[in-house]
């Protein structure tokens, strides 16, 4: 009988025993697995901030002035009375639009100013 | 049974055990009880990896927030060669060589440092790495850590400046707002297996502070601008050196900020010394007829001219108490408007005369010739204008048109940005404000006055004036079809060996425009520009391209 009970709670012990370890490894699994996963999202980010700086390079003022103003001479800083500003969400520009009466790919003009325009974050 | 037949035997296997019980016994004692403290600490050191966080460098962004510095990504190749074999050394030195482009021998002599850790290269382009890192040498690995990246390149180096290896400020903004930029750094422990790999358990954490970002004044638009044009003047006219400046009048932001030599931030050991100082606050110059706006404000502030009085210029040639004086052309009669127009030597000498010394230096030390304009740049230096006390007899004839006076660009600035502004003085600066990540301001600067140096309304009489210099004076290389501006050009000759050179000027306009309502006011300064070295000629074009881009990007920009 108390050999029988013994056994029982030696039984329960060895159990639970178990079932920690099982716990504690799966926890290092996980670890494991979590270290992997930040590698690779380290590796994306990188990716990204690669992208992004070569897009700072692209857009910043030297190289698109250098490009257009000084290797190309035909394009020039647009005066006041060549720009139209058109009103955000103006129905008559949209309708225009809507209409097919107006390019959409923007002109040369458009593309100096917006160009120069302001990053806007 | 066998025990009874074999009492001995058993005793003796009896007593074997036994003493390999002790044994075991006393070996679990040392372990637990006598080394424990020791083999604890050293399992802590090899199952913990205390990692240092690197905090981010803040961004430097101009006005718009256009980024100009940043932090990026960057490997660092490094070796073990404690724990590398000899032929492993030399496939390493062999590989990577002529991809960092240096010499083998070179490689092999880091590696014969009995370490752990030799740098073999440090922040190396991402093409590098990937090339040598595809190699996969053992004993070699690579460190991330992060460099300063100038998507503009050169532009505006002498305000952003640069920083070193370590990421510390070494001049320009990065050195001076180095405290605010750099952050702090964290720290970090994981535990590793043991193979000592990092897992990603953290037992420990404390945050990097990531720096702050710096805004600056600078529209990266008119930078651009204001440096392609004084490029073309240093190089049309082979200048020794070259400064412009533009800010805005109302408020005393720098608008642009360029040198010439100058600089690349990224590679600033390619470059000797002298591209890298900022001589628009650190070099002084006499300035010659730019000058004379003080001359002609304090007559007019005096009421001791209005502009149609009739001042005789001698044709050309007045003797002031040692020697002659003369103009580069001879005139008659003229008025005090055509004095200015045509900057004639004799005439303002002889309107300095009317005045007297003490309002000839009081009006020099309202524009704040003789201190410094507080700028905010590292190196900025007086210039020179000496009292009264300490005149010759010839200095009434040498000061009022710019000799025997020394300055620099920015007080130049500060001059005509107030006449522009209406005789009210704004204090030049150009960092706009400081933010942490999330952009919340940490600190802004917002525009101060100095001092109303001259009435509005002397201001008020003058700027048409200075507009007849453009209009029809020295200044006609600097007339626009559609844009008004004023200004006053300056030859000023370098001094040399005790006198005035003849072969050496500095070559100056400062302006601003348009007239009836300013948006820009400007320096442009050439040193030793040839053959041609007439401030009208070699500096007022400058002037000129950079008014004419600048407004018409300031109209066409959002909000404007």
């Amino acid at each position: 009988m108390r050999i029988g009970a013994f056994l029982k709670v030696m039984g329960i012990v060895t159990l639970m025993a178990v079932l920690y370890i099982n716990l504690q490894m799966k926890i290092y699994t996980y670890a494991y697995k979590g270290k992997a996963n930040e590698q690779k999202i380290d590796k994306l980010s990188e990716a990204n901030a690669q992208v992004h700086n070569d897009i700072l390079r692209l857009k910043s003022s030297d190289n698109l002035g250098q490009k257009l103003l000084v290797q190309d001479k035909t394009y020039q800083f647009a005066s006041r009375q060549r720009v139209v500003e058109v009103e955000a969400g103006s129905s008559r520009a949209i309708a225009s639009l809507a209409a097919g009466n107006v390019d959409t790919k923007p002109g040369i003009l458009s593309r100096i100013v917006l160009a120069f325009a302001p990053a806007h974050n | 049974m066998h025990s009874q037949r074999h009492p001995t035997r058993v005793g003796v296997l009896f007593f074997i055990i036994l003493f390999l019980l002790c044994l075991f016994s006393i070996k679990l004692a040392l372990i637990q009880v006598f080394r424990a403290d020791y083999l604890a600490e050293k399992a802590e050191k090899q199952h913990n990896h205390v990692v240092e966080l690197e905090p981010r460098r803040g961004t430097i962004y101009d006005r718009d927030m256009r980024a100009l510095a940043l932090n990026v990504g960057a490997y660092s190749l490094y070796v073990n060669p404690k724990s590398m074999t000899e032929d492993q050394k030399s496939r390493v030195a062999e590989s990577v060589a002529p991809v960092l482009g240096v010499s083998v021998g070179g490689l092999a002599t880091l590696m014969e440092k009995p370490k752990h850790f030799v740098w073999l290269a440090r922040k190396v382009p991402q093409d590098v790495y990937e090339k040598i890192n595809a190699m996969k040498l053992r004993g070699a690995g690579f460190v991330r850590e992060s460099k300063r990246f100038y998507p503009s390149g050169e532009m505006a180096a002498h305000v952003i400046g640069f920083a070193n290896i370590d990421n510390i400020g070494l001049q320009g903004v990065e050195l001076e707002y180095d405290k605010y930029l750099r952050g702090e750094k964290g720290m970090a422990q994981f535990l590793r297996d043991a193979r000592q790999r990092d897992l990603l358990i953290e037992k420990d954490f404390v945050p990097a502070r990531d720096g702050y970002d710096v805004v600056l004044t600078i529209d990266e638009t008119i930078q651009f601008i204001a440096e392609k044009a004084l490029d073309k003047a240093y190089t049309k006219y082979h200048a020794k050196g070259a400064t412009v400046i533009v800010m805005d009048p109302k408020t005393g932001e720098i608008l642009a900020f360029a040198n010439r030599p100058t600089f690349s931030p990224a590679k600033p050991d390619a470059t000797p010394i002298e591209s890298k100082t900022n001589r628009a606050v650190a070099f002084v110059y006499e300035p010659g007829s730019v000058f004379k706006i003080v001359t002609a404000s304090a007559a007019l502030e005096e009421k001791a001219f209005n502009e149609d009085d009739v001042i005789f210029c001698e044709n050309g040639k007045y003797w002031v108490a040692t020697h002659y004086l003369k103009d580069h052309e001879p005139h008659g009669n003229l008025t005090f408007r055509k004095v200015v127009e045509y900057s004639s030597n004799i005439g303002f000498t002889k309107i300095a005369q009317k005045l007297g010394a003490d309002k000839v230096y009081e009006y020099a030390r309202r524009f704040r010739f003789g201190m410094k304009t507080n700028i905010g740049m590292v190196g900025e230096v007086n210039g020179m204008l000496k009292p009264v006390s300490k005149w010759s007899k010839t200095s009434i004839g040498a000061i009022p048109i710019g000799q025997e006076v020394t300055v620099t660009p920015p007080q130049l600035l500060g001059m005509i940005g107030a006449v522009a502004n209406d005789g009210t003085y704004m204090k030049p600066y150009y960092i706009k404000s400081i933010r942490d990540e999330k952009g919340g301001v940490i600190a802004s600067f917002q525009p101060q006055v100095v001092g109303q140096v001259i009435s509005k309304e002397t201001a008020r009489r003058l700027k048409p004036i200075l507009q007849g210099v453009v209009d029809e004076g020295t200044a006609t290389a600097a007339k626009m079809k559609d844009i008004t501006a004023g200004g006053k050009t300056g030859t000023a000759q370098k001094v040399e060996a005790g006198g005035y050179s003849h072969s050496k000027f500095v070559a100056s306009f400062i302006g601003f425009a348009p007239v009836e309502d300013p948006k820009l006011a400007i320096v442009v300064s050439v040193d030793e520009p040839h053959p041609i070295y007439y401030g009208g000629l070699v500096s007022a074009p400058v002037f000129k391209e950079i008014v004419e881009d600048s407004l018409r990007y300031l109209a066409t920009k959002k909000g404007q």
